[in-house]
């Protein structure tokens, strides 16, 4: 059986070898075309691979500490580190404040950056998902 | 005691969006996200400056996380909203695409024109880009003060 703590430790590990490794890949790096460099690209997207097979709440301490790693190189570095992350699939979640816009101006909205989706040469927004949510208080006493 | 100074009830929708050809979203996905931040930032209310912004991220995650477990209950007047919007938008994508096969000159139609468009719609609409990268979101609101005046109070509640 696998011990959840010898695996955490056995990652974090890992991690930090592998960070060790990008960060001095990265003080090699000065020029943009360089970052296409496969090795580094590999190591790149191993850690981002690794990130996403963590549980969310245990993300975040480890992209923190890549971020600081980018921090100090280029900053054509860290742009070209977060455009080029992995490539997600994921729809994009718009919120429309229900107060103040009506349905009309909520399908414009949406016309409006399915042509601007369009314009970066896609084929359009489609709908995946609509949610009402209610945003309302629980009724928690006060002193009076 | 007293149940005074509760914060009034707020409604949001929540429309998730994707490209039509998975292939093609997973490529522009990002530049997609990373247009509408420049378009974006450009429109936030100069009164308020990148403060609002910052206001916002704050309580993002609280948002985000109050939002995914207050789904309004189902009744008629949600879904005849939720059909309106489905309605409206598969209406007008039709109806562009046939004013396109109309006017093949507004495929060229430049990219600039669609980002100022998007801008004057905005002059009124206050868009903010919130989220964490691979679940970015963009909140709409007319009254941004207002909006998150009662966010602020709701998430604290």
């Amino acid at each position: 059986m696998s011990d959840p703590e010898a695996d955490k430790q056995w990652f974090k590990q890992w991690f930090q070898q592998r960070l060790e490794r990008l960060q001095q890949d990265l003080r090699r790096i000065r020029r943009e075309e360089e970052l296409h460099n496969p090795v580094l690209r590999e190591n790149i997207a191993s850690l981002w691979g690794k990130l996403e097979d963590l549980p969310k709440a245990e993300r975040q301490e480890f992209i923190d500490a890549i971020m600081k790693v980018f921090e100090g190189a280029e900053s054509v570095l860290t742009y070209k580190f977060i455009t080029q992350g992995p490539e997600s699939e994921a729809p994009i979640s718009l919120y429309f404040d229900l107060d103040s816009l009506t349905p009309t101006d909520i399908a414009d909205l949406m016309v409006l950056l399915s042509e601007l989706y369009e314009g970066l040469g896609g084929d359009g927004l489609i709908i995946d998902d609509v949610t009402l949510l209610d945003f309302q208080p629980a009724s928690v006493p006060v002193e009076g | 005691m007293d149940e005074a100074h509760l914060p009034e009830k707020k409604q949001l929708m929540r429309v998730d969006v994707r490209g039509k050809t998975t292939e093609l979203w997973q490529s522009l996905r990002p530049k997609l996200i990373q247009t509408m931040t420049i378009v974006l930032d450009t429109v936030i209310d100069d009164e308020h400056g990148t403060t609002v912004r910052d206001e916002v991220k704050q309580f993002t995650t609280a948002l985000l996380d109050y939002a995914k477990a207050n789904l309004a209950r189902p009744g008629l007047e949600n879904e005849r909203i939720e059909a309106e919007v489905r309605r409206l938008y598969g209406q007008m994508e039709i109806d562009r695409a046939e004013a396109r096969k109309k006017h093949a000159e507004a495929d060229t139609l430049e990219f600039n024109n669609k980002v100022r468009r998007l801008r004057l719609v905005l002059g009124t609409v206050k868009a903010l880009m919130v989220g964490e990268e691979g679940e970015e979101a963009v909140i709409f609101t007319k009254q941004i003060t207002a909006f998150l005046e009662t966010l602020e109070k709701l998430t604290s509640s």
